[in-house]
């Protein structure tokens, strides 16, 4: 599709992706993803979590599962709804990554982070029209709409979405075990190595298989929301 | 490890079997009015040990799901009435070469209504392939307590699930009261529950997954407030101690509480259950606890 914008900023100069990519996969993108761990600090806690090797194997797994199976799924789905200006879809999608969530505290975190960009969206481009059911966006809808809005193509999307999720558990496992820089280095490495995998293997997946549930980190992300001192928030 | 010597059991085309109960509530006390049954589903002449609530047990003769098999059952809760459904023993599902095994239940409870799914456990035997459905539909008032213990192979046989595939899913939707209209559009998914357990996959062992213990069990109970919801953990507080045998979380989302047991047998998972089961049912259906007679024996 043709689009004014990306004719100026997106000249085939190089195979780099839009420059705009890399706002959203910035740590300053303003949506406070680094103050959630989703269960690890809890996992650290009870010592299921002690070392780089355990924080890495922690993080991968569900990257390949969590990411695979449910997030990356839905937000292909959401991408081409919003491109089709599909709100039946969106509201329907949105409403299903929701009820997905396996904890109180994961769900919040998901309107939390959809809410902050949603905001940032609307500062930015006031004449955005959006409907009103955006009162529970997950991160997931608000990123659609803002990679939509940038074209910035779907397998790229999904990359980065993918890319601020690890990011944000290997800064809290570094934070957290604790471990040194490189062995964050390390995980963000290996997960750069499967990610290309995750997001392909996302796109095969048919709509009733979509979902996952992985009880030992729902359980916890339960126990960390009683959790007596905390440094991520719940 | 040496291979686990269970016969593989085909059925050809397969068992089909398909239930519909249907609850009223009549004269004082909730009355079973059986529906449309074929295949080898069926359903005993239910207790009252409580004098109102109707406690029916479902029996499935062959004893056992195997490939090709398909397991139907609808029920339907009318309005204020009170049903408790429980399988007396546990459902195996059997070793398979070819087509899956299914279970389909759908359950719909209208304004009022209760209802109480209790089964004993699910056996997937290594090799299984198995799909197991549960969908409730909740009218404005309707009360859900349900859970599923799900056991992967039966580690006192030597069968760790070395084979095998089983898709769970869960899902609870109510009517949206604000939307007139009838039909599947006017409802609300709150809970999708979805699990993909296949043997060899890290999910089984890891400590985000099912953290090599081989029963997972979840009760999901309907409508839950956020004070309910505090007294609840207060009494079951989230224990995830790296050596108990028994891991638990309980959270709440969209008003469906969901409490997640991951066990080493099933019996363990099944007393935590009960015990759960024993203080959630007086506040959310206003009835004591009553246990089915089966329980006891």
């Amino acid at each position: 599709m043709a689009c004014r914008q990306c004719t100026t900023m997106n000249t085939s100069r190089s195979s780099l992706p839009d420059p705009r990519f890399w706002l959203l996969v910035s740590p300053m993108l303003p949506v406070g993803g680094y103050s959630y761990s989703q269960g690890l600090e809890h996992a650290v806690d009870c010592k299921w979590v002690t070392c780089a090797a355990q924080a890495g194997e922690w993080i991968l797994g569900l990257g390949e599962t969590s990411m695979g199976r449910l997030d990356l799924p839905v937000l292909r789905r959401m991408y081409r709804a919003v491109q089709e200006h599909d709100l039946e879809a969106l509201r329907g999608w949105n409403e299903f990554l929701l009820a997905n969530r396996e904890t109180a505290e994961l769900q919040a975190e998901d309107v939390n982070m959809g809410k902050a960009l949603a905001r940032l969206v609307n500062d930015l481009y006031p004449n955005l029209t959006w409907p009103d059911f955006e009162t529970q966006p997950s991160f997931a809808l608000s990123f659609a709409r803002l990679c939509v809005h940038w074209c910035i193509d779907i397998n790229s999307a999904c990359t980065g979405f993918a890319w601020i999720w690890c990011e944000n558990q290997a800064a809290a496992a570094v934070k957290l075990v604790p471990l040194g820089q490189t062995d964050g280095q390390r995980i963000l490495l290996r997960f750069a190595q499967i990610v290309p995998d995750i997001v392909a293997a996302s796109s095969r997946v048919d709509d009733d298989a979509i979902g996952n549930t992985s009880p030992g980190m729902a359980i916890a992300s339960a126990a960390h929301a009683r959790q007596y001192t905390r440094i991520f928030r719940s | 490890m040496r291979s686990v010597s269970s016969p593989t059991i085909e059925s050809g085309s397969g068992w089909q079997a398909s239930q519909r109960l249907n609850y009223v509530f009549e004269g004082g006390r909730t009355r079973l009015r059986r529906g449309l049954n074929y295949g080898p589903l069926y359903v005993q002449k239910p207790f009252y040990p409580e004098g109102d609530v109707c406690h029916t047990y479902l029996l499935h003769p062959p004893g056992g799901v195997a490939g090709g098999d398909s397991l139907d059952l609808k029920v339907c809760v009318k309005k204020h009435a009170h049903a408790l459904l429980t399988v007396p023993a546990a459902t195996k599902f059997y070793r398979t070469s070819g087509a899956a095994a299914e279970q389909h239940q759908h359950f719909e409870i209208e304004t009022g209504g209760v209802l109480e799914w209790l089964p004993m456990e699910t056996l997937f035997f290594g090799g299984t392939r198995a799909v197991v459905t549960t969908d409730v539909l909740l009218h404005p008032g309707a009360v859900y307590i349900g859970w599923e213990i799900c056991c992967l192979g039966r580690p006192a046989s030597a069968d760790h699930f070395g084979s095998g595939s089983v898709d769970l899913r869960t899902t609870i939707r109510s009517t949206d009261p604000s939307i007139d209209l009838a039909g599947p559009a006017a409802t609300i998914l709150r809970l999708n529950d979805r699990c993909h357990w296949q043997a060899g996959d890290p999910i089984l062992q890891a400590n985000w997954g099912l953290h090599g213990r081989s029963v997972c069990a979840t009760l999901y109970a309907a409508p839950v407030d956020k004070d309910l919801l505090d007294q609840i953990l207060r009494a079951f507080e989230s224990c995830t101690d790296m050596s108990a045998d028994l891991l638990h979380g309980i959270s709440a989302v969209n008003g469906v509480m969901t409490a997640r047991v991951l066990a080493r047998d099933a019996e363990s998972a099944n007393t935590w259950l009960r015990q759960l089961w024993t203080f959630v049912r007086p506040r959310m259906a206003r009835k004591p606890a009553c246990a089915p007679r089966i329980w006891q024996t």
